[in-house]
């Protein structure tokens, strides 16, 4: 099948978003986001990073800022007009922040209209690369945001509460997808009963829902299938210790695209290394502070991989970095 | 999108169908670390009995695919590839080759793989092959039944090598070529490499 077939994600300008996700907390999603913003500034490219986990917000303290002055909080409460108000310098050339810190609790809950507003000053913010750092879980604001975006990038670790997790996230993703894309009536309780269903039984809904879209309209079910092929999330194993199983990436790869029919692309894993935790506790950026540790080594080849790999939509946009 | 049981052995390992050696060897390794028990990358998702069923696949895959013979006549007649001259897999109704190969040879291809077989021992179909086989194509031991008259539970002990409860061999044969042939394979390299008897 031609991969230029269907654009699917509409009006999008030649900006490149990319959003970091995973599903839990604590895989490391935040140094990875950091980590890819620098080394794409550092590349010359425009970088702005928004922290998007509304509820738990750290990606300041990670890029060496204590207290950003403005917060996207700023925008939610329309205290500022736009988004561009609230781009926070960094002390690396060409990256930029929209910091997520806030106090106001409920904002992890924004309701739809103000999503969509987000989502419209989003792809409009005047940036080469535009990076979302994802909250945990896998609420509609999560998966939407994730959904947006040109490039989605999962992270996960080498832990069984991570790897559930990210099976979660990918099999949430995708029937949001679909069901964004099929707003329908008609189908709705399929996706309902594909929605609701546990354990063992879940992984085989995706081609169950496909085959019951399909004997209502054969068509919509053609449509679906094209969606679900040309999805293909960008994973990052992190946090990977000597012991652990570096087969890992490749067996998450393998049991999605058997189990839920999502076709991942592995990018690569990164070690686990003290000098993380030792940058962070310094208000210094890991690949700044240490770019020769092992992890920074590593995230400059997964870098590598996350920019040649495959683009479903829109190939001759991207520029490689060299 | 594919059930697990349409899949072939080279999707079921995540390769090419050009893959050498040192390929299917990794590959392998991979799927049984994926697929054993204690694997952190299936946890939450697949159950004991899923994986057993995955490393049963994995293991006939692996064990076909390996042997030049079994991968030949996996490639011939159950994927319906042609091999060209260099080894390489291209599908059979390339006319190209077809064309070029009544210049070159007026024998039939497909001849000289038989003979392959006919000169090896090694080649043994078991029943597990046959079944990935038929799954792969999608055909269920009902409608075998229904169209060779022979009952589900012979078909199934035949899969299963349950030679128990088969009649005796001359009939179970007959019951074995019937199968093969509706799952399109070929019933006499079958009956050849089908162990009837333990050892």
């Amino acid at each position: 099948m031609s991969q230029t077939d269907t654009p699917l994600i509409p009006d999008y300008s030649s900006k490149q978003i990319w959003a970091v996700g995973g599903g839990k907390g604590g895989t490391g999603k935040t140094v990875v986001t950091a980590s890819i913003g620098i080394l794409l500034a550092k590349a010359g490219k425009k970088v702005i990073i928004i922290d998007a986990d509304l509820g738990g917000a750290n990606l300041h303290t990670c890029l060496g800022i204590r207290h950003p002055s403005t917060t996207i909080a700023d925008f939610l409460l329309k205290k500022v007009p736009s988004l561009d108000e609230l781009l926070i310098e960094t002390p690396i050339k060409n990256l930029s922040l929209i910091s997520g810190a806030n106090d106001f609790l409920t904002i992890a809950n924004i309701p739809f209209a103000q999503k969509q507003k987000l989502i419209r000053y989003i792809k409009n913010l005047p940036s080469d690369y535009i990076i979302l750092d994802l909250g945990a879980g896998t609420s509609f604001n999560v998966l939407d945001l994730f959904l947006i975006s040109d490039s989605n990038i999962l992270v996960v670790m080498p832990e069984p509460t991570s790897v559930e997790n990210v099976y979660r996230f990918i099999k949430c993703a995708i029937l949001r997808k679909l069901n964004n894309a099929l707003n329908n009536s008609r189908f709705q309780d399929i996706f309902r009963l594909a929605a609701e269903a546990r354990g063992n039984e879940s992984v085989k809904t995706l081609y169950d829902l496909l085959e019951r879209v399909n004997q209502m309209d054969s068509l919509v079910a053609a449509d679906l299938e094209k969606m679900i092929n040309t999805f293909s999330p960008k994973l990052i194993v992190n946090q990977v210790k000597e012991n652990d199983n570096i087969t890992l990436g490749s067996s998450i790869k393998d049991i999605t695209k058997k189990y839920l029919g999502v076709d991942l692309d592995y990018s690569g894993y990164i070690p686990y290394d003290e000098k993380v935790s030792e940058s962070i506790k310094r208000f210094k950026p890991l690949v700044m502070e240490y770019p020769n540790s092992s992890a920074s080594l590593c995230m400059n080849l997964t870098m590598k991989k996350l920019l040649n790999g495959r683009k479903p939509f829109n190939e001759e946009k991207v520029n490689p970095v060299r | 999108m594919k059930r697990i049981e349409e899949l072939t052995y080279y999707e079921l390992l995540n390769l090419d169908e050009d893959a050498d050696l040192s390929d299917i060897q990794q590959a392998y390794l991979i799927a049984v670390s994926t697929y054993s028990m204690e694997s952190l990358a299936s946890h939450s998702i697949l159950s004991e009995e899923e994986k057993t069923n995955m490393l049963k696949k994995v293991e006939s895959a692996y064990t076909t695919l390996i042997d030049r013979n079994k991968r030949l006549f996996y490639d011939r007649e159950v994927l319906k590839r042609d091999v060209d001259e260099n080894g390489k897999m291209v599908p059979q109704d390339s006319q190209y080759l077809t064309d070029r190969r009544n210049i070159i040879s007026h024998e039939p291809k497909k001849e000289e793989v038989k003979n392959d077989f006919r000169h090896t021992e090694s080649t043994i179909f078991g029943g597990i092959h046959l079944k990935n086989i038929r799954e792969m194509k999608g055909i269920t031991l009902d409608e075998i039944s229904q169209k060779t008259r022979i009952r589900v539970s012979y078909l199934k002990a035949l899969e299963e090598e349950n030679f128990d409860q088969l009649p005796a061999e001359v009939f179970s044969r007959g019951f074995l070529k019937a199968y093969a042939k509706y799952i399109g394979l070929d019933p006499d390299v079958v009956i050849r490499n089908y162990k009837f008897k333990e050892g």
